[in-house]
């Protein structure tokens, strides 16, 4: 399982956790996530249906972006959260199709 | 805790030897399947932690129009939120990580190691520790 799938799979687990979640958006969150278990059980990880889990998770992000309720600082963090994942998920599409290590390089800590 | 818990067993799941076993053709420019394993773990993680890194290097920098993160110059979200100091040490926890794979990773795929069990191993921690980072980062 790329590393992608499991930041993908990862997702309903950071987004229950958020204080104050509405009930009806906690139930989407959970459906979603029992979705993407059953993708990742069958095994099928290939870049439609990552692209599928992802795209669900879009759809759950963006209802909570705007649910007037949560507090920005937990929005921005959502947002960055997102631009995380996509940028995996979208890396992952390329990296299935070829290899090239010499666009690998080690990154500098901070 | 029980975050951190699913986070390790979701992590332990990407380990190549507990992965389904499929029948797949070769990946262009790989040697062979754990080959093109590492570079796509390697890929994924890279591009989820300079995702991070650029939100932390903005953030340091109070949020200039752009930033130079590892050579590249790239724009950064004004309305992102500062980038909590706490997190930080996860984020050089990844990085750390990525670095210590991405090094095993180029040794197999050179042929100067053969040590399949330390690329494994190395692949397997990135995926904690890159879990880690996001799970802190995004739940807020």
């Amino acid at each position: 399982m790329p590393i992608a799938i499991l930041l993908a799979n990862l997702l309903p687990t950071i987004l229950s956790n958020i204080p104050g979640l509405p009930a009806t958006l906690l139930k989407i969150i959970q459906d979603v996530g029992a979705s993407v278990a059953a993708i990742l059980a069958s095994g099928v990880t290939s870049a439609p249906s990552v692209n599928t889990v992802l795209a669900a998770w879009l759809g759950v992000i963006t209802s909570l972006r705007n649910d007037p309720s949560l507090p920005a600082g937990t929005l921005a963090a959502i947002a960055q959260l997102e631009k995380a994942v996509q940028a995996a998920l979208t890396e992952d599409a390329v990296a299935a199709k070829q290899v090239d290590w010499t666009l690998l390089k080690p990154i500098q800590t901070v | 805790m029980k975050k951190m818990m699913v986070v390790t067993l979701l992590a332990l799941a990407v380990m190549p030897g507990c992965a389904r076993k499929t029948v797949t053709a070769p990946v262009p420019g790989s040697i062979n399947t754990l080959d093109a394993y590492a570079f796509r773990t390697l890929a994924d993680a890279s591009a989820a932690i300079s995702s991070v890194k650029l939100w932390q290097q903005c953030s340091a920098a109070s949020f200039p129009p752009t930033v130079v993160v590892d050579g590249n110059s790239q724009v950064c979200d004004p309305k992102a939120g500062s980038f909590p100091d706490a997190d930080k040490e996860y984020l050089n926890t990844a990085i750390r990580s990525y670095n210590v794979a991405e090094s095993a990773g180029q040794a197999y795929h050179a042929g100067a190691s053969n040590d399949t069990t330390a690329l494994s191993a190395a692949l397997t921690q990135l995926g904690v520790d890159v879990a880690n980072l996001l799970s802190r980062t995004g739940g807020k």
